[in-house]
């Protein structure tokens, strides 16, 4: 069962009327008691477990000030969270009752981004003052729990202090659920889905040229608004509970080059790796583009331990490193010798999307021999056999 | 929030009103006609 299913709602509201009946310095307690109560009723122990151990370890470990016990915190976030993406994309299926069903730990790949987040900051000594409620409260935020945005604790902690019953942003909220369960519902199950789905089909599929290029069209139309549609409920109830959080996704697809793509599309986790990886890589080899390749790599790995996704990462960080190299041409070339912007800026976005929609052919396969056969196929009109 | 939005497009808070319910409505009865789908709703986004 989804966090933002409709048959949700009333159970949402009901929630929403007690947490603003409850005093406010109750408030935190409930958060937390929504989280782990939403993991229990989810059966997800295993993932309340470890979320439930990480976290106040984290919290103590970020208070004791040993610099040294904070990198270790951090690494073995990362060991754990490398550990489970192994463990899910290798182990095969588990058995839940007499179906068998992937290993998912529910939204860890979220929390435990959120945790590392946390040690790095304390680390950096940019986190404001806090209590164990208030960075439980955070981290068992049961709207963006599962499927982000990956929030950041500093503006958890701002909202948690100033908010208040704000009817504005109550009313913008609810148009926020409205418009994620029509993005996911609407668009990204019937239209997407059901009917882009049909006419690729229709089209030949994977055996024609049109075809591939429909369906991997498809994979990232579907993406986009169901992820997007997601990350707008979570904004959503967020909102109703008096939080602020960040925009995960800002009109992508009407990006004029791949850097500004990445800036758009799932933007939580692109501030995160440009934070934590690109910057840190960049400044101490004093080398911008290996800090770029490094973040998109991270980027892949964090979505699967794969070569496809390893191909992938290098496929966006080598684009990125491309059009900064053009930008360098670009500045060499006379004025009057360059497009007029009203050619060039939908000519780059057009490029743009067709890149980044080639690299929906590398995700949408189960092997990286699939997805050289559908590039073959778009490419060189080769039918896979 | 569109409701602001189309103050400022329209100039005018009752009409602005009066669309935004429209929209709201379509929107609402749009959910209920397809939610009956089946809901690919990707699992592997709680991953």
């Amino acid at each position: 069962m989804s966090l933002a299913g409709l048959s949700l709602l009333p159970l949402w509201a009901a929630f929403v009327a007690v947490f603003w009946v409850t005093p406010r310095r109750l408030q935190i307690h409930l958060l937390i008691a929504s989280g782990t109560g939403w993991m229990i009723f989810a059966r997800e122990a295993e993932s309340w477990l470890l979320l439930a151990a990480l976290s106040p370890a984290c919290f103590f470990l970020a208070k004791s000030g040993a610099q040294r016990g904070r990198s270790i915190g951090v690494a073995g976030l990362v060991i754990v969270l490398l550990g489970y993406k192994l463990v899910q994309d290798y182990a095969g299926d588990r058995t839940v009752g007499e179906s068998a069903e992937p290993f998912v730990l529910l939204g860890a790949s979220f929390y435990l981004l959120r945790l590392a987040h946390y040690l790095i900051e304390s680390q950096k000594r940019a986190l404001p003052d806090h209590s164990l409620g208030q960075f439980l409260a955070y981290a068992f935020f049961l709207p963006t729990l599962t499927v982000g945005p990956i929030n950041r604790f500093p503006e958890f902690l701002r909202d948690e202090h100033r908010r208040r019953w704000d009817a504005k942003l109550f009313v913008a909220g609810l148009e926020r659920i409205l418009f994620g369960h029509f993005k996911v519902i609407v668009v990204a199950n019937y239209l997407v889905q059901t009917k882009l789905g049909v006419v690729a089909a229709e089209l030949g599929g994977d055996q024609t040229r049109l075809g591939a290029y429909l369906h991997c069209l498809e994979y990232g139309l579907d993406l986009y608004f169901r992820f997007g549609g997601y990350c707008d409920i979570a904004i959503g109830l967020s909102a109703l509970l008096g939080f602020r959080i960040a925009e995960n996704f800002d009109y992508p697809f009407f990006r004029p080059n791949i850097n500004r793509f990445w800036q758009s599309w799932h933007m939580s986790l692109s501030s995160w790796c440009r934070d934590y990886v690109f910057a840190p890589i960049a400044f101490s080899l004093r080398r911008p583009s290996a800090g770029v390749i490094a973040s998109m790599l991270i980027f892949g790995l964090w979505h699967e331990v794969s070569p496809r996704y390893v191909v992938w990462g290098f496929y966006h960080g080598a684009g990125i490193l491309a059009w900064q190299q053009w930008q360098r041409v670009r500045t060499a070339i006379p004025p009057g010798w360059r497009l007029p912007p009203a050619i060039a800026t939908p000519v780059s976005t057009l490029l743009t999307v067709n890149f980044v929609i080639l690299s929906f052919a590398i995700t949408r396969s189960d092997t990286l021999t699939q997805a050289m056969a559908i590039l073959r196929v778009i490419f060189l009109g080769e039918a896979t056999r | 929030m569109m409701y602001l939005w189309l103050v400022r497009k329209l100039g005018s808070p009752v009409r602005a009103a009066l669309v935004s319910v429209l929209v709201y409505i379509l929107l609402a009865l749009a959910i209920a006609m397809y939610s009956e789908l089946p809901d690919h709703s990707l699992r592997y986004l709680e991953i």
